[in-house]
């Protein structure tokens, strides 16, 4: 048993000596029942002693079983979905993004912008020829062209 | 219960220090020990530090559980809640950012817990309102504590209870005035220091062997009654 548990029983510890207490004396056997004897000490001085019950042997096994928590990391299992548990706002933010993304891909896309005349110029034949052979009708540039003759 | 009486010290200092009590503890301290220690030790909880959490459980699960006995009468479901409460605390750790004492925040997430659990048991939740919450800081008393033991626990309360206070008894002087002056006055180990008119230092060890006089005489009647439980 040691005089630093007594002390961090008191609050009257130093920073280091929390760090020597959690890095080494907590790991001796029968450190955790040092702490069951002083607060049973405790009670029974003041008055308020009750039973010996003391469940951080059962809390701290339970614990044990959770992920650690580190600050600024979030364990695998918090960012997956939990299927298990009916997250309607998530679905339903699924569910019109897919529709959305469904009627996107398989409508046709037209252009319903009317032509605006940008220059006027007479082109030769030939010109001409060659950009309608080579330029995409849904170009966003597609020479518009009236024959003069 | 009555709270144990222990005999007054033969030492005069003692006793005119006690008197001076009053002025000693008057004076405010910049930082409140038991909340930088905390502090401290969610900070390690919260860099994966399991170790440092569970002195936080020592620590609290025995006032958590009287402080939710106020609301909840079955003491296995007390049990079940306190457990749950450290469990979400723990989840939540690192949300906790030091704005409130560690155990305020705690507090708040037991009472919360206990009136989920009367709620989904469909009964209706004791009121604590904001009044008694603020006084969670201050809250020691077991006087609620409800007694649900068998005699033979009960039988055992007793013998530990005696256990206690004949060790202190028969503690050197020195020993009984230290775990007395902390116990019983709740006084800071510098102002026992003061009173006694010795080092800090000494002061811890006094009050660590006395604690151990007294765990070597509960050690065995802690055991046998922790097998009844």
């Amino acid at each position: 048993m040691t005089e630093k548990n007594s002390s961090l029983f008191d609050n009257e510890i130093n920073e280091e000596d929390i760090e020597s207490l959690i890095t080494t004396e907590i790991k001796k056997p029968n450190i955790r029942n040092q702490w069951l004897y002083y607060q049973t000490i405790r009670d029974v001085v003041r008055g308020e002693y009750s039973g010996p019950r003391n469940l951080s042997k059962k809390i701290m096994e339970a614990i044990d079983e959770e992920p650690t928590q580190i600050r600024g990391y979030r364990p695998a299992k918090e960012l997956s979905i939990n299927l298990n548990s009916y997250n309607w706002q998530l679905v339903l933010g699924f569910s019109i993004l897919f529709a959305v993304a469904f009627v996107g891909f398989n409508s046709k896309t037209e252009n319903t912008v009317a032509p605006v005349q940008l220059v006027y110029e007479e082109m030769p034949t030939e010109i001409m020829n060659a950009h309608y052979a080579n330029t995409s009708s849904t170009a966003n540039y597609f020479v518009q062209t009236t024959f003069v003759d | 219960m009555q709270p144990l009486k222990i005999v007054q010290s033969a030492n005069p200092m003692y006793n005119t220090a006690i008197m001076e009590k009053k002025a000693i503890t008057s004076v405010q301290k910049p930082v409140n020990p038991e909340r930088a220690i905390d502090q401290i030790l969610v900070e390690k909880a919260q860099k994966g530090d399991k170790k440092a959490f569970s002195i936080l459980v020592e620590k609290y699960n025995k006032k958590l559980f009287r402080l939710l006995s106020r609301m909840v009468r079955d003491q296995s479901e007390i049990e079940d809640i306190v457990q749950d409460s450290f469990i979400k605390a723990y989840r939540a750790i690192n949300n906790f950012r030091g704005d409130s004492a560690f155990y305020t925040w705690l507090y708040r997430i037991g009472i919360n817990t206990a009136k989920n659990h009367l709620v989904a048991l469909g009964k209706r939740p004791k009121a604590m309102d904001e009044v008694e919450i603020e006084d969670i800081e201050n809250f020691e008393t077991g006087n609620e504590m409800r007694n649900y033991d068998t005699p033979e626990n009960t039988m055992m309360n007793k013998e530990i209870v005696s256990a206690v206070s004949e060790t202190i008894e028969i503690l050197p002087e020195e020993l009984k005035e230290a775990i007395a002056l902390r116990e019983m006055d709740g006084l800071s180990y510098e102002e026992i220091a003061e009173i006694m008119q010795c080092p800090i230092g000494t002061v811890r060890s006094r009050i660590f062997r006395a604690r151990e006089a007294i765990a070597e005489k509960l050690k065995p009647l802690i055991e046998e009654s922790n097998k009844r439980w």
